[in-house]
């Protein structure tokens, strides 16, 4: 969501190195970043700063667990993001991700799914809630080369072109403003 | 435009295997029954409020596959649009066209320059633009329906205003033509048709056809589907002989009630001196209460000629007595009361001499029946008495009253495999004749009381049997019956309502020889019979041989004319031979009967009967009916009946029926009832039916024998013409001739309904 | 020649019900044959029948056979449709749909019309006793698995 840009960005794992002459910073093992609602994990990740000082992060999956995300989205109460993708490049200063490879991107309302896409690539960007699904890598699709797929679930209550309408308040169980433990395994708890 | 053929390809949607929310927690929700699965090769936008699909675009919702070059998904409005060479098969109806939207919860949208095909009739066609107004209802602009298929169909209907409800399987198009091989043959401003053989009210397509009676007749029907349990049909007709006839039938069913009304006149027939002429019958049955019925079966002709004048069956043209019945039923368990007023319309053949005319029967007014009876009452008997009064009208207005009872009690004694019954039942009836009767009859009262004892008694033989290449159960039934009637002189009494009974097995094991009550016929004779049949395992009787011999002990004495013969003449060359004959009944009878299939496709039906004592063959009819396949049926039969008063000419006929393929897409339709006496052939009927894969054309004519409206001439023929085209799916132009075919022709089956397995026709006798 | 007396049939079921033209004289014989029967019942609702005799339709027909050389009918044929099926109370079907039909010639004449109502009525009674048994015939040798 919006309020996720003026939180601090941190990254927690188990090692953490830093190239000088690449100013590449990276970091292994259960690889936790967080910003605001932001939540990312992964095996691996490569910090690397452009020109005037932007983060932008490759989160690279490990053997057999691939990089999952998740970001609370603006529109409502309670409406959330997930994904996963064999590689996630996240570009702190636009606050626009991509998803690379086996990428699933699912939008919730609280429990309940209201959309899934899934194909080689997909971009998101939170602030705008536009995103971009493509058959090709590259992120611009190409006739023929294959398809991506999605799941929509209209939901019956929601009022035709009425705005939407606020859900009762559930109390969830993660409260929004996790703070990362330093350096140890974080605890992540998902619904 | 070519006609889009359904080619959904079949799309296997990858599967969107969950995000790592753990799918456990989601349950299967309702709406997912309406979740939209899409597949592109890019997709941008914001999922909740516009979503662009671009690229080999599906997108699949409940029943509906859509299919295009690009779609764009408005989420709030839960609506669908896509553009280039779109294609959406909804349950079976394929549709595609360029332009398409669709509110996707309610199924309203519309598709330009749409091209369709529905499952119902394989129906299809194109038009400017399609307006769907919900999921099954429909509204074609200036579009072209047809049922045909390929590019050039052979009929379509080109309309402006097309609304097709597959709901309600109805199609009504507005300033419609029906095209046949490019040619307008039907036009009207407003037609409604079936999708499938459902209700609608509207316009039915103009019959025609021509009889020598009336010359060509030309109709057009307008239905009116008045309720689900009410409709009528208004048939103004023009006969070209005859000037314009105005008809109509009204039908009514309810709970307790029902009824039929058909009415139609000719205000002034042409041919007729200008007379207004008309027909009325009406038919209604009601249940008054629980158990009291009534019935009314009114049918009144303006004139004698009407039957054969208007008629376009040979049903309506044999129709010459016209009955007129009211009934008044109340029942319980084991007791009944009636009440009936009947009086026939003699339609008299015209000006033949007065003995082949016919006499008007007595007018019941009224008759009133009780009948009581129990079975198994007091230790093993079985009672009933019937009483009936009934006043015979004659057709000079004389009354004459009858009084009848007739108690019977007998004591069945039945086991598994034999049944034995006694059986002592008295007729007691008493008159009170009407003038001229007591003096033909000299005696103005007379009284009837007979007493009759029958002995009926059989076995039942079973065994386990390998017959026609089948494991069956063969049955052997011996059966005697004995039936001792004493002779009470009957001359003095009149016949109103009594005559022989054609001797068959169901009339051999009665008492009586006579049906009706004003005679009893004497008896000491005695019937034997053995009846074998053939069953298959589910029980279906397959086959039936029955030999019954029947043996008078004395020369039964009763007949139901006033002297004891009568006679007939033979025409030989220019001679004619007149022969007398005893009008006594033979006192020897042998009847062998068969009936059932012999293999799959082949039935026979069989009856003679033979007099031993008169030394001739009494009646004799032998056919048999084969049915290789559907729609391909071969009957033929020949009746012979000898000479009886009753029937002073006898009957010597050869029925053949045949509806066969003669090429493909050709069937050919005959029937040939040909007298041999008469050497005529008494009702003849040719016919083709050309099938192709969504019309039928149909001609049939059909000659039948009507009496003569002319004198001297026994009788003349009635040619009537039928043609018909079915355009399936949309309508039959031109007079049905099916029902002629099914009465003229056993098994004839439509060439174009689902073919059925021909009925199972099976025991005859 | 293999022939025996028949033995009882019985019917491979307890009770049953029928269901369908409850007034019409075939209704009526009929149920009064399976109130006949030794060892089963006729129960008077589907719900305690392990068998439900539908009957789905009774229908009489007169049809022309014969003409006369005058054009005037000589011979009727009257024909007795009956369209059963047999099922348990839920619905399952023991026999589908099943019509027999049987049929009768009578002679007419207009002279003695009176006389051939009686003798069309009497047809008509005996096509119903021949329907009868047919279809107890059908019930005793019904497949039940």
């Amino acid at each position: 969501e919006k309020a996720d840009s003026q939180q601090p960005l941190h990254i927690s794992a188990e090692s953490q190195t830093y190239d000088g002459n690449k100013k590449v910073t990276v970091y292994t093992g259960s690889v936790h970043m967080v910003k605001g609602t932001l939540i990312i994990n992964a095996a691996r990740l490569e910090v690397v700063e452009d020109a005037n000082g932007g983060k932008i992060g490759t989160l690279f999956s490990g053997p057999g667990k691939l990089v999952n995300y998740r970001q609370k989205r603006d529109g409502g109460p309670d409406l959330w993001a997930e994904g996963e993708a064999d590689k996630v490049v996240y570009d702190d200063t636009l606050e626009l991700i991509k998803l690379f490879n086996q990428a699933k991107l699912v939008l919730l309302d609280g429990k309940k799914r209201t959309h899934e896409s899934s194909g080689i690539y997909i971009s998101y960007d939170s602030r705008t809630d536009f995103m971009s699904v493509n058959n090709t890598l590259q992120g611009i699709s190409a006739p023929g080369a294959g398809f991506t797929n999605a799941v929509i679930y209209p939901v019956e209550d929601k009022p035709k072109a009425a705005p939407v309408k606020v859900e009762p308040k559930v109390e969830t169980k993660v409260d929004s403003k996790t703070e990362p433990k330093p350096a140890t395994k974080p605890e992540v708890t998902h619904e | 435009g070519d006609i889009a053929t359904a080619a959904a390809t079949s799309t296997d949607v990858t599967d969107v295997s969950s995000a790592p929310v753990d799918t456990e927690a989601v349950a299967q929700r309702p709406e997912d029954s309406n979740k939209i699965t899409a597949r592109a090769e890019q997709m941008t936008g914001r999922p909740d409020r516009i979503l662009n699909f671009d690229g080999q675009v599906e997108i699949v919702r409940g029943p509906s596959t859509l299919n295009a070059d690009t779609a764009e998904y408005h989420a709030i409005e839960d609506l669908v649009m896509a553009h280039g060479n779109v294609q959406m098969l909804r349950n079976k109806d394929c549709y595609s066209g360029d332009t398409f939207q669709m509110q996707m919860d309610t199924g309203s949208g519309y598709l330009t320059n749409p091209v369709y095909q529905l499952e119902k009739n394989n129906a299809r066609g194109f038009a400017t633009r399609m307006d769907f107004i919900d999921k099954d209802q429909s509204v074609v602009e200036q579009g072209v329906y047809t049922t045909c298929e390929g590019t050039k169909p052979d009929w379509y209907l080109r309309s402006s205003r097309l609304d097709l409800d597959t709901g309600r399987d109805e199609g009504v198009a507005t300033n419609g033509v029906v095209f046949f091989k490019d040619v307008p043959i039907l036009g009207s401003p407003w037609m409604s048709f079936p999708i499938s053989d459902a209700r609608r009210s509207g316009v039915l397509p103009p019959e025609f056809s021509s009889t020598t009676t009336g010359g060509a007749e030309l109709t057009v029907p307008y239905y009116f589907d008045i309720a689900p349990n009410r409709d009528a049909t208004i048939f103004p007709n023009y006969i070209s002989k005859r000037g314009e006839q105005l008809g109509g039938e009204f039908r009514y069913l309810d709970s307790t009630y029902s009824g039929l009304l058909h009415a139609e006149i000719t205000p002034q027939d042409a041919a007729d001196n200008n007379d207004t002429r008309y027909s009325i019958s009406y038919l209604h049955n009601q249940t008054l209460l629980p158990g009291l019925t009534m019935s009314l079966n009114y049918n009144r002709a303006s004139d004698d000629n009407y039957a054969i004048d208007y008629s376009h069956s040979i049903t309506q043209s044999s129709q010459h007595l016209l009955p007129q019945m009211f009934t008044l039923g109340y029942g319980q368990s084991f007791w009944n009361v009636g009440l009936t007023m009947l009086n026939y319309q003699v339609l008299q053949i015209a000006d033949v001499p007065l003995t082949d005319q016919i006499q008007k029967p007595y007018q019941i007014m009224p008759q009133l029946l009780a009948h009581a009876g129990k079975i198994n009452d007091f230790g093993g008997f079985d009672w009933s008495i019937d009483t009936q009064y009934t006043n015979f009208r004659s057709s000079t207005g004389e009354d004459s009253e009858r009084f009848v009872v007739q108690p019977q009690i007998s004591y069945p004694i039945t086991g598994t495999y034999y049944f034995i019954t006694p059986k002592f039942s008295y007729h007691l009836s008493e008159y009170r004749l009407g003038e001229t009767l007591a003096t033909s009859s000299n005696s103005s009262d007379p009284v009837l009381s007979v007493p009759t004892f029958s002995l009926d008694s059989g076995l039942y033989f079973e065994r386990e049997a390998n017959l026609f290449g089948r494991d069956l159960t063969q049955t052997l039934e011996p059966r005697l019956f004995y039936v001792n009637t004493p002779y009470r002189d009957q001359t003095n009494v009149p016949i109103f309502d009594t005559g022989i009974a054609d001797i068959n097995f169901a009339q051999i094991f009665t008492e009586n020889r006579f049906s009706g009550q004003d005679r009893v016929g004497d008896a000491n004779q005695l019937t034997a019979a053995l009846i074998t049949r053939a069953i298959e395992m589910d029980g279906q009787e397959r086959m039936r041989f029955a030999i019954a011999q029947r043996l008078s002990f004395s020369q039964p004495l009763v007949t139901d004319t006033i002297t004891p013969f009568y006679s007939t003449t033979i025409i030989e060359g220019n001679n004619s031979i007149t022969t007398t004959h005893s009008s006594l009944p033979s006192r020897s009878d042998l009847i062998f009967a068969a009936s059932g299939k012999l293999t799959n496709t082949l039935t026979t039906d069989a009856l003679w009967q033979y007099s031993q004592s008169q030394q001739s063959t009494a009646q004799l009819t032998y056919g048999f009916k084969w049915q290789p396949a559907p729609m391909q049926v071969i009957n033929a039969e020949y009746r012979f009946q000898n000479i009886s008063e009753v029937d002073p000419e006898g009957m010597k006929q050869i029925d053949v029926s045949a509806q066969w393929p003669l090429a493909p897409r050709w069937y050919g339709v005959a029937r040939a009832n040909y007298s041999i006496q008469d050497r005529r052939i008494l009702d003849g009927l040719i016919g083709f039916e050309y099938k192709q894969d969504c019309w039928i054309f149909r001609a049939v004519a059909q000659r039948y024998l009507v009496p003569s409206t002319v004198a001297e001439i026994t009788s003349s023929s009635t040619t009537s013409l039928f043609f018909q085209l079915e355009l399936n799916g949309l309508s039959k132009i031109g007079t049905n001739p099916l029902q002629a075919l099914k009465r003229s022709i056993p098994g004839y089956q439509p060439i174009n309904q689902p073919t059925t397995q021909p009925g199972y026709q099976q025991n005859n006798f | 020649c293999g022939f025996h007396l028949r033995g009882a049939s019985e019917f491979p079921f307890k009770t049953i019900y029928v269901q369908g033209s409850e007034t019409t004289p075939l209704g009526v014989s009929l149920r009064r044959n399976l109130k006949g029967q030794e060892n089963t019942a006729l129960v008077d609702n589907e719900k305690d029948a392990d068998v439900v005799l539908d009957i789905l339709s009774e229908r009489p027909e007169k049809v022309i056979l014969s003409l006369t050389v005058q054009g005037l009918v000589r011979e009727y044929t009257l024909n007795s449709y009956l369209t059963f099926q047999v099922r348990n109370s839920d619905g399952k079907l023991f026999l589908p749909p099943t019509t027999i039909v049987l049929h009768r010639v009578i002679s007419y004449n207009e002279n003695v019309i009176l006389s051939k109502a009686a003798e069309e009525a009497m047809l008509y009674k005996d096509m119903q006793g021949d329907l009868i048994q047919q279809v107890v015939r059908r019930l005793s040798v019904l497949k039940m698995d």
